[in-house]
């Protein structure tokens, strides 16, 4: 599967969770190899978690802002078994001259 | 050779820009996600006077990595090389911070604590997943170039219908229908998902099948001595890794091909 394809493919299901602020709960966005409850940050930092399902799969997507330090950044992670496993991350902080993607290859 | 080369090579990507919080400086060392290790500058207006801080992501992104900071040595590790930097934890904000100074001593604590970020990124490498998943792979790949030609290998599935909750590691099936279900030892769990096979494959009168539990080394500290102890006393068969690969190698094809 191409990420290409993933980007144009229908989605259904889609479900768009609140901005929430603070720690990301692990249920949220479950990866196993994170050990603990939470993902923390701090209160400077808003996310939120999109669910889509495309291509025969379950997809997440979890957005996070922290706007005092111009960071954004989303990450895309497909339900493997009850895991997730991360595919890309698409962001922009101003410590980088602009927007880029980090792929897991 | 001379040293404005040097001072070029480290100060060409450094760079500073303002944002909402005050300033961030992009330094020239690097993540291993490839992005720059990055400091925030917070303005103290009434004290007119600065502190530095990382992006409030460092510890989410070692414990996100497999790093447990709150149970074990890596938490000592990392107050250490606290103290050494004279680094503040705020646990309420998750930042990792300076104390306030003045403008003049931005540059010198900068490069302080660019290398106390650089060594907290180090904490990675002692991130046990990270050592157990390179060992559960390295079996794999030893398992595979072993009998990948003459038999099946399958990873993370049942041996059958009647046994689906008993996920295998490695399963590796002859062709005269003899399987060994291989477990890599890397944690009490699977020493004791091991023997729980061991139990139901004799539960179930399960003739064609060994397990064997593979650990890292002879000594393993993620399994009590008495789940090991209780591995020795049953069928299981039991092999490390530490140096011993041609005769792990033997010791599977005699129990598989025999």
């Amino acid at each position: 599967m191409k990420l290409v394809e993933v980007i144009r493919a229908t989605k259904v299901d889609v479900e768009i969770g609140k901005w929430e602020t603070g720690h990301i709960t692990r249920s949220q966005f479950p990866l196993s190899q994170a050990k603990n409850k939470n993902y923390k940050f701090g209160p400077d930092y808003r996310w939120r978690v999109v669910r889509f399902r495309c291509l025969g799969h379950e997809w997440r997507v979890l957005l996070l802002l922290c706007a005092p330090r111009e960071i954004f950044r989303t990450t895309l992670a497909v339900e493997v078994g009850g895991d997730l496993r991360v595919v890309c991350q698409h962001e922009y902080h101003a410590s980088e001259p602009g927007w880029h993607c980090h792929l897991s290859l | 050779m001379n040293d404005r080369q040097f001072c070029k090579a480290f100060c060409d990507e450094v760079a500073l820009r303002e944002v909402p919080l005050g300033y961030v400086l992009k330094t020239p060392f690097r993540r291993d996600d490839g992005d720059a290790i990055a400091i925030y500058i917070r303005r103290h207006h009434e004290l007119d006077a600065f502190r530095l801080e990382d992006d409030g992501q460092t510890i989410g992104y070692l414990e996100a990595a497999g790093v447990d900071l709150d149970a074990d040595s890596r938490f000592e590790a990392l107050t250490d090389l606290m103290r050494e930097y004279a680094v503040h934890y705020d646990e309420r904000g998750v930042l990792l911070h300076t104390g306030y100074v003045h403008e003049a001593n931005l540059p010198a604590l900068a490069v302080k604590f660019s290398a106390f970020l650089l060594r907290v990124y180090d904490l990675l490498l002692l991130a046990r997943n990270r050592v157990r998943s390179t060992f559960r792979d390295d079996l794999i790949a030893m398992v595979e170039s072993q009998f990948g030609a003459s038999c099946r290998i399958d990873l993370n599935v049942p041996l059958q219908e009647s046994m689906k909750d008993y996920v295998i590691d490695i399963l590796v099936r002859s062709p005269g229908n003899r399987v060994l279900a291989i477990y890599a030892g890397t944690s009490e769990m699977k020493a004791l998902e091991a023997l729980l096979f061991w139990r139901e494959s004799r539960e179930q009168k399960v003739q064609h099948v060994r397990s064997m539990l593979v650990l890292e080394e002879a000594k393993p500290r993620d399994i009590k001595d008495r789940t090991l102890s209780r591995v020795m006393n049953s069928d299981i068969l039991l092999a490390s890794m530490d140096g011993e690969e041609i005769a792990i190698r033997r010791k599977m094809e005699f129990n598989l091909l025999n």
